[in-house]
């Protein structure tokens, strides 16, 4: 049946053709033309994500055309007759499945050679690619095989080509933006929209970092999979097949874990909540406008926390359980400052009982209910889309509030010069005694020093107990350590530009390190965390480490530990235009 | 083997529109018409024995409800016969092989048989796409036949057919009828009289009559006559079934309301429209 159905498609000129074509500019496309991409890493995902929709829609077109070849021919009564329904166009899926297999290899190759050519052999981005391909790639052609089987049906090849096109705009960018238009930032529309976003964005943004790469997470498995799963129980109703109704559940279960919440960190061609460049400046667009000052404290706190006992487990999302030591024991109310989109479940004092507590925005108040407060235990969960903790990878640095910190604080800074994550770490020592609870085959380091590491359940974790001013977790599949002149260095392998193991890059760090020495704040002995090349405009200076990258991080610790600047500020000129304007309004 | 398909109170609805209604008739062995003019309902009805349509009432072969009975039982000639361009016939035939699960030793002696029963084996290796309509139309006939088939259905098999083709046609179905129902739909009168052992005439969408030709004709039987123009103004005419010149006059085939004296021999057409005229 196999080679009669081939037969059937390769003595088909108005299918074999498009077939032989995109096969063969795909391999000219990916393995003969540079076109700039390929001198850095994120090119060949940028390359192959820009590929993306004009494969998808060939795929539509001949998916469409074999299957409309039923119709056309007028062949599906005799073969219905057979009680097979759909089930005989089956081997025509089967080949087109081989065909999305092939090129979906292709891109594998392509990626794995790139990698090689790079020098990056390592298993866990080779696993990654694997993830990547089926996800971005293989699964998004199923998408158009299943459509174009679909639409097939349709009598009139005329409105069934512009059905084809309409569907291809459903998906592309001008309907994206379209949407966006019409939700305004709500939060709800905005994750709508987001179903849509079958071609990931191919610009260079695609890739977060060389921490985490592009995300490949479980809620683009569950996007896809809703997709593919809809448009099966369409098809299989149209064929009032049973087994339409199995199809309806699954996509219904895969809408339902899309919209779960997750930590995955990804960017979209259009501004979106979801965007992670743009999540901050829409959340404190709306609710901190007036607020956002270039400050380093809006509020001083009337206590200390003299210790923490975080667990952390790093899933989809993070959850913590932080149990922090308080100074001094007999206040109204403790404000602490915890990122809003980590969401406090449970707070209990010392001896268990459970306290009223409210959050609002990046503070949470806690009101004792005895008057008297020692320990306070708060257990919260969420995620950030700049800051990640998934299971692809941890970037939480020390200026982020991810755990609660004593008072009120700026988090996100938001004026004419800066748009940046606050940059001072909590400024008091504390005892940390934190636990990691990790899944995968990640790589987690800390500021802190590590005690422990093990196994238990399905998680893997690491203990760290040190005290600090601050603390910053990452973790990640491609992460190394090095010690350079005394200095503890972590940096992500994948890093190119930025990969201490250069020797210009090497230089640079060593005269980095000597001046943070003529400062007064050497850091030998402690820890260099080199922050990945995306990472514009994020950086701390703690007390043992520094979160930063090579390039400007000797100016940046002139600037802090000199003259006490962490931000931009107006120059001369900006200041006299400012009063300038001043003085107009009056 | 005696074979038997019954249908009680068979009744389909598309929406609003009710296509069968109550319609209640057994067939065995042999060759059955079903004559009715478009829309009468006959290709839905054969759709239901098939399985292609749902229904309600039901439909049962040899005892077994219809949707139960195997597929390899049933054969099937579409009103709207179409194949793969792309393959050849034998190629084709393979395919629909296949799909009525005839195993791979078997298929190369029935599909043989199959063209040649339909002459059409010297075309074997000739691609779909370069075979004439009647061509197309005798394979669509060798693949109902295929496989071991109690039932063939053939929905307006004739229709597009030069004479020479209906000819041939007629003989194949006539050879074929031993030990299997065949029903043949179709409008065209003279192909069921000329190959049918029995009909049924159905009209918006009700069994009109089921029986022998001879009871057919009985309808027509003393109401048929011959009638010059000037006398075309009786009041007793039922149907004017056609004209022609006789002795350089125009003279016109009538049916007549009630039977007359000087009647002409009636045949099966005269019947059937007598039939549809008066219900």
């Amino acid at each position: 049946m196999y080679v009669l159905h081939i037969k059937k498609i390769i003595r088909n000129p108005a299918i074999i053709i498009p077939i032989i074509f995109m096969f063969a500019l795909s391999i000219y496309y990916l393995f003969f033309y540079s076109g700039g991409y390929e001198s850095y890493l994120q090119g060949a995902l940028c390359k192959l994500l820009l590929a993306v929709p004009y494969v998808f829609f060939c795929f539509l077109f001949i998916s469409y055309e074999i299957f409309h070849s039923y119709c056309k021919n007028e062949v599906h009564e005799s073969l219905c007759t057979n009680r097979i329904s759909i089930k005989y166009q089956r081997y025509d899926f089967y080949i087109l499945f081989v065909l999305d297999s092939m090129i979906t290899l292709l891109f594998i190759a392509y990626q794995i050679r790139f990698y090689y050519g790079m020098g990056y052999s390592m298993k866990p981005l080779i696993w990654y690619s694997l993830k990547v391909a089926i996800i971005f790639w293989g699964l998004v052609i199923l998408l158009g095989i299943i459509i174009g089987w679909g639409l097939s049906g349709i009598q009139n090849k005329l409105v069934g080509m512009s059905l084809l096109l309409a569907v291809f705009y459903l998906f592309d960018r001008p309907f994206l933006q379209l949407l966006m238009g019409i939700s305004q930032g709500r939060l709800p529309a905005c994750n709508f929209a987001t179903l849509f976003c079958i071609f990931t964005s191919a610009e260079p943004g695609a890739i977060t970092d060389t921490y985490y790469l592009m995300s490949a997470e479980h809620v683009h498995l569950f996007r896809i999979l809703f997709w593919i799963f809809l448009m099966l129980f369409l098809l299989f109703q149209v064929a009032k097949n049973k087994a339409a109704v199995l199809w309806g559940i699954a996509a219904i279960v895969c809408l339902i874990l899309f919209f779960q919440p997750t930590g995955a960190s990804y960017s979209l061609p259009v501004i979106n909540r979801f965007d992670r460049w743009h999540a901050e400046q829409f959340y404190y667009d709306n609710a901190y406008t007036g607020d956002s000052i270039v400050s380093t404290k809006t509020d001083m706190e009337d206590f200390n926390i003299t210790a923490y006992d975080i667990d952390f487990w790093v899933d989809d999302i993070l959850n913590a359980k932080a149990l922090l030591k308080i100074s001094d024991r007999n206040l109204d109310q403790y404000c602490f400052t915890l990122y809003h989109c980590y969401h406090v479940t449970n707070v209990v004092d010392q001896k268990g009982e459970k306290l009223r507590y409210q959050q609002k925005g990046d503070y949470l108040t806690v009101y004792p209910s005895n008057g008297e407060l020692s320990e306070v235990t708060i257990e919260y969960k969420g995620a950030s889309q700049y800051f990640y903790s998934t299971g692809q990878g941890i970037m939480l640095p020390a200026n982020f509030e991810y755990y609660p910190i004593a008072g009120k604080r700026t988090t996100f800074v938001y004026n004419n010069y800066n748009t940046c994550f606050s940059r001072e770490v909590a400024g008091h020592n504390a005892e940390f005694d934190v636990t990691v609870y990790y899944k995968g085959d990640l790589k987690v380091y800390s500021n802190l020093s590590e005690k422990e590491a093990a196994r238990k359940g399905k998680y893997r974790y690491i203990r760290y107990k040190s005290t600090s001013d601050g603390m910053t977790i990452v973790g990640s599949p491609y992460l190394l350590e090095k010690e350079i002149d005394q200095v503890r260095v972590i940096y992500s392998q994948l890093e190119h530009d930025n990969n201490p193991t250069r020797k210009d890059n090497m230089e640079e760090l060593r005269d980095f390190f000597e001046t943070l020495e003529e400062l007064g704040h050497p850091l030998y002995n402690k820890t260099f965390i080199i922050a990945p090349e995306n990472n514009l405009q994020n950086y701390c200076f703690s007390e043992n480490h520094i979160f930063n990258q090579i390039f400007g991080a000797k100016e940046q610790a002139i600037q802090y530990y000199k003259y006490g600047k962490l931000y931009d500020e107006p120059d001369e000129e900006d200041r006299d235009l400012m009063d300038q304007a001043e003085d107009m309004f009056q | 083997m005696e074979n038997q398909i019954e249908i009680k109170n068979l009744s389909k609805r598309f929406r609003q529109k009710r296509v069968l209604e109550g319609i209640n008739c057994i067939f065995k062995n042999g060759i059955y018409g079903i004559l009715g003019p478009n829309g009468a309902g006959k290709t839905t009805m054969m759709r239901c024995i098939t399985g292609l349509y749902s229904f309600q009432g039901t439909i049962e072969m040899n005892g077994k409800k219809i949707k139960k009975t195997p597929q390899t039982e049933i054969g099937y000639l579409p009103q709207k016969f179409g194949l793969f361009p792309e393959l050849t016939v034998w190629e084709m035939m393979t395919y629909f092989c296949n799909l009525k699960k005839i195993p791979k030793a078997d298929q190369y002696q029935v599909i043989e048989d199959a063209l040649h029963m339909v002459n059409l084996i010297s075309q074997k290796k000739t691609k779909i796409s370069k075979l004439s309509g009647g061509m197309v139309r005798r394979l669509g006939i060798a693949q109902a036949f295929l496989g071991n088939t109690k039932v063939i259905l053939l929905d307006e098999p004739t229709a597009g057919l030069d004479p020479e083709e209906r000819i041939r046609f007629k003989n194949i179905i006539s050879n074929m009828s031993k030990d299997r129902i065949i029903i043949v739909s179709t409008h065209i009168v003279e192909d069921v009289e000329a190959c049918c052992d029995h009909i049924m005439v159905m009209n918006r969408g009700k069994k009109l009559f089921m029986g022998t030709n001879e009871k057919l004709i009985e309808y027509a039987d003393g109401r048929i006559t011959e009638l010059k123009a000037g006398d075309l103004t009786q009041e007793d005419i039922l149907f004017v079934e056609k004209s022609y010149l006789q002795d350089g006059e125009k003279t016109y085939r009538v049916i007549m309301k009630h039977p007359v004296e000087a009647a002409a021999k009636s045949n099966v057409e005269d019947g059937y429209l007598c039939l549809l005229k008066e219900h």
